[in-house]
């Protein structure tokens, strides 16, 4: 049978309507607060603004409590062409609302038969961010960065947002997850308007790797399973997602280049 | 009250395909072609604001002639079928998240205009 509705209550081109209008509506959190340790968390994501866009990364470490939980989590995906979403936070909530967000964009392309602006696509996800909040606040938040290229104004943009659906258009870079402070600490001095994309790239690589020096959620290159963090530029060419050869020689670059500054010794501090 | 008139079912069913009939073939030809690789769909569209031919999913196309706010209906109800459907049971044969190093189904996209 085909959805229809009368005039008055058609969802539009709103899947997430739709999805509720249909009554399959995945439910909230109740409000006890669960235990973190039985929650899958996924951490620290970064993006950067360069001169031809913007670069998105985010480490492959998930822990549940102080355990960990899964080492090739994947937290930056596509939600279109132009843009990207990175997650921190409980991962199952997480990574259903990219999954929703991403058919939610195509579903609105379909039916209006246009794009949303960025700007619009940002407005989405707050909205998805603001209805998942009493799960955020039993303890499953889910915070998200949005990035990517505005085809209108020919820029690279990157959105923060809050568990309570709050969306910031960040100008420089922006960062989320539990070693956000370290990595936007390192990005912060890293950063210079117009960054080459190779620049981009290295930085967010070592911001990356210094929040995993310092916090134990965030998980850094591992040279031994060949696991690297997930790399992405968005530029007018599109969402592009950097391969593990290129990771791996730009770790391996970071790796040598930190260790040359300690003098090349191997010795505790 | 108004008593209304008496219609046989039969001739009410003949109206109403004689109506839809009617608009059928005032609209433009269309067609749609099986080939080696797939289907082709080829319609024949004046206008920049309506389609013909669109997308409802990831192998399913959907073209029509007639009034249009009638198949636009009909094509808005198939791509909310398909998209509820998929969104259910991840059938979908490239989910830009499951393959992220791809380029997601989007650019596949034709312009407004189709």
């Amino acid at each position: 049978m085909l959805p229809s509705f009368t005039p008055a209550d058609d969802p539009g081109p709103d899947f997430g309507a739709l999805v509720r209008r249909v009554g399959l509506n995945s439910p909230a959190g109740d409000a006890s607060s669960t235990d973190a340790s039985l929650i899958t968390h996924g951490t620290t994501c970064i993006a950067v603004r360069y001169a031809d866009g913007v670069v998105m990364a985010g480490d492959r470490r998930a822990t549940s409590g102080n355990w960990i939980s899964h080492r090739t989590i994947e937290k930056v995906f596509p939600a279109d062409k132009y843009s990207g979403v990175a997650i921190a936070g409980a991962a199952g909530p997480a990574i259903e609302m990219v999954r929703l967000f991403q058919l939610q964009l195509e579903h609105y392309e379909k039916v209006e038969g246009s794009h949303l602006s960025l700007e619009g696509k940002a407005n989405q996800l707050s909205q998805m961010l603001r209805n998942h909040l009493p799960a955020a606040l039993s303890g499953m938040a889910v915070v998200p960065i949005f990035a990517g290229f505005d085809t209108k104004r020919e820029l690279g943009r990157l959105f923060q947002y809050d568990i309570t659906g709050g969306r910031y258009e960040e100008s420089d870079y922006a960062a989320t997850g539990s070693g956000s402070m370290h990595a936007a600490t390192v990005t912060k001095l890293g950063f210079r308007p117009g960054l080459t994309r190779d620049e981009a790239v290295d930085l967010v690589i070592h911001a990356l790797w210094q929040a995993a020096d310092e916090d134990s959620a965030t998980g850094g290159p591992d040279l031994i399973r060949k696991i690297f963090p997930v790399v992405a530029t968005i530029t007018a060419q599109g969402f592009h997602r950097l391969g593990d050869d290129e990771l791996e020689e730009r770790s391996r670059a970071l790796i040598a280049d930190i260790e040359a500054r300690r003098g090349g010794g191997g010795e505790a501090r | 009250m108004s008593m209304p008139f008496y219609v046989a079912p039969e001739q009410m069913m003949k109206d109403r395909a004689d109506y839809a009939r009617k608009g059928i073939a005032r609209g433009r030809s269309l067609v749609a072609v099986a080939y080696d690789e797939g289907i082709l769909l080829c319609a024949e569209n004046p206008s920049r604001m309506l389609r013909k031919i669109s997308e409802i999913y990831d192998r399913i196309g959907f073209a029509g002639v007639g009034k249009y706010n009638e198949f636009d209906q009909l094509r808005i109800a198939g791509v909310r079928h398909a998209d509820l459907k998929g969104s259910r049971s991840a059938a979908r044969t490239s989910t830009p998240a499951a393959s992220p190093t791809s380029t997601p189904r989007s650019s596949a996209r034709s312009s407004p205009t189709r």
